[in-house]
């Protein structure tokens, strides 16, 4: 039986790690979209590879404890890709912060139970996540190792998120936080975990945001960043490769930032940061 | 248990390609001189790799088959490489054979009956393999099928057959290819694959000393008019070895990939092509 590749979300940063990884595996490719879904699954068909597929949830336990349940039956589950989000400009912060951090949390908690020994875990996260000032460390250990039933109960969650796009920034931070806790868990079973904070990837989610209010935002980032250009897919999935395989066998509790040089020219105050004032 | 990887010959070029693909795994250093190995095996230790050594004599099936237990009393054996062999420049010709060619065979052998699932295993040939003619179908499946304790009575390795020591070499090298496609068949069985890296030039001590020896100057021009232009590292072998041994090298069995800098190309058809 080959072992099994869980991808969830499949956009275009999922299926372009789908495609670099999933050879001589079962994918497991999970979206909340059944549209989404069945068109990324029939394109790697095409491609020869073998594809189960599922709806699922991130935001509610029992969807994905059925999607871990069908990645287990499915054979032993060697590699987890959480790459299911939601954006700023698509959501309400409720939302936000229900999809992109608690459903981060339960994804990682719910795989940590069947995660094969040598296996990898990912989560996509967002350079959004390094745009946000230090939070304190009480907030730290709270995001990091609340049990993921009781996060969106945090009064600093609760209370003192005022856009969807502060939403995010914490969603985004609280997953490089949660990669960390997880860390010592997954490495009790022989496995590993890790995430990637992405910049502006040329995905359909991009273009959309490109066309959207925050739009003249974004290519302002672009423009003042070093690399001036957006990231293809492919150029995510490399560095997955790398966090999934064994040349990164040393790699855990880690975050890789691959955002041209987003944050630095923010740092060099080269750019402003959104929801600074908010902060 | 964890897993093993076999390293056949502890020059450089196996050395380079354990460094890409042991951490966090056993590596079993095996070398006809003990104490070759006990030096490579400090140098690998003190960069935090887990170690053993034990010497081997590839050209005895007895030495291989105790190198075969030893491994798989530590663990999986999950990688094998294998580097060792004697140069044209070293042996006579019927020795180059009985190293080179049947101790080859002998290894792919013993090793893919103990090769973990999912296991990849590298034989280091050479670009030599690359210049001979081309041999006949039946040569071919000769060399690739026949068990290892028959092939040096085949009549075409007999002296009257292969006079000097070059052309020993070159069809030690051919076989090394064409063992490992039929041996790709076997492994494939359990899972598990095996390929042929046949590099050219590659700056280790030993092409070091030849360049500054009686044939240098060969050298310096094979180098000089090959596209590259330069010789090939360890570190570039150990490139190739990676990716033929892991994950993403997953469909790829049976094969044999030249890397030489394009000496081959231009012995064929440049500037190193022989004055006819």
């Amino acid at each position: 039986m080959n072992p099994v590749i869980v991808i969830i979300g499949a956009g275009g940063i999922g299926v372009a790690i789908a495609r670099r990884q999933g050879f001589g595996k079962t994918i497991l490719l999970a979206d909340f979209s059944e549209t989404v879904l069945s068109a990324a699954a029939d394109e790697l068909r095409t491609a020869s590879y073998s594809v189960e597929t599922q709806i699922v949830d991130v935001s509610s336990r029992p969807s994905v404890e059925a999607l871990v349940q069908k990645a287990d039956s499915l054979g032993s589950v060697l590699q987890v890709v959480n790459a299911a989000g939601l954006s700023p400009n698509m959501a309400p912060p409720e939302r936000v912060l229900a999809v992109d951090l608690y459903g981060s949390a339960l994804v990682f908690e719910a795989f940590g139970e069947v995660i094969a020994a040598g296996g990898a875990g990912l989560i996509i996260s967002s350079m959004a996540g390094h745009m946000l000032p230090p939070l304190t460390s009480e907030q730290n250990q709270a995001l990091a190792f609340t049990p993921a039933d009781e996060l969106l109960d945090l009064s600093f969650l609760r209370d003192a998120v005022p856009d969807s796009m502060v939403a995010y920034m914490m969603a985004k931070r609280a997953n490089h936080l949660r990669v960390q806790a997880e860390a010592i868990r997954w490495g009790e079973r022989g496995a590993r975990v890790n995430s990637i904070s992405p910049g502006i990837v040329a995905t359909p989610l991009a273009q959309h945001e490109l066309n959207s209010p925050i739009g003249d935002g974004y290519r302002a980032m672009i423009a003042a960043s070093p690399a001036k250009r957006m990231a293809p897919p492919e150029e995510i999935a490399v560095a997955a490769a790398y966090l999934l395989g064994p040349d990164a066998g040393f790699v855990t509790g880690s975050d890789l930032l691959i955002d041209g040089g987003v944050i630095a020219a923010m740092f060099a105050d080269r750019l402003q940061t959104p929801g600074q004032q908010a902060a | 248990m964890g897993q093993v990887v076999v390293v056949i010959g502890a020059g450089s070029i196996g050395i380079a390609i354990a460094r890409r693909v042991s951490a966090g795994k056993h590596v079993l250093l095996a070398d006809l001189r003990q104490e070759t190995a006990d030096a490579a095996a400090k140098v690998l230790a003190d960069a935090g790799f887990a170690v053993s050594t034990t010497s081997v004599d590839i050209s005895k099936r007895e030495s291989i088959e105790a190198l075969v237990a030893t491994a798989t009393e530590l663990g999986d054996v999950t990688g094998v490489i294998h580097a060792a062999g004697v140069s044209p420049s070293q042996a006579p010709p019927a020795t180059i054979l009985h190293v080179d060619l049947y101790g080859t065979a002998v290894i792919l052998e013993t090793f893919g009956n103990v090769i973990a699932r999912g296991g990849s295993a590298v034989v280091i040939a050479s670009q030599s393999g690359h210049r001979l003619p081309a041999l006949t179908a039946e040569q071919d499946a000769l060399l690739a099928t026949t068990p290892a304790d028959e092939l040096l009575a085949l009549p075409m390795l007999q002296p009257d057959q292969v006079t000097d020591p070059l052309n020993a070499y070159q069809l030690s090298k051919r076989a090394n290819a064409l063992r490992v496609k039929a041996e790709a068949v076997r492994w494939g069985k359990r899972g598990a694959r095996v390929n042929t890296i046949s590099p050219g030039i590659i700056m280790t001590p030993l092409a070091n000393d030849e360049l500054s020896g009686p044939r240098g100057e060969g050298y310096r021009r094979m180098i000089e008019l090959s596209p590259a232009g330069r010789a090939g590292t360890p570190d570039e072998v150990g490139t190739v070895g990676a990716l033929l041994m892991g994950q993403d090298g997953a469909f790829i069995t049976g094969s044999d990939v030249l890397m030489d800098g394009g000496v081959t190309a231009s012995f064929f058809y440049g500037a190193l092509a022989p004055e006819s």
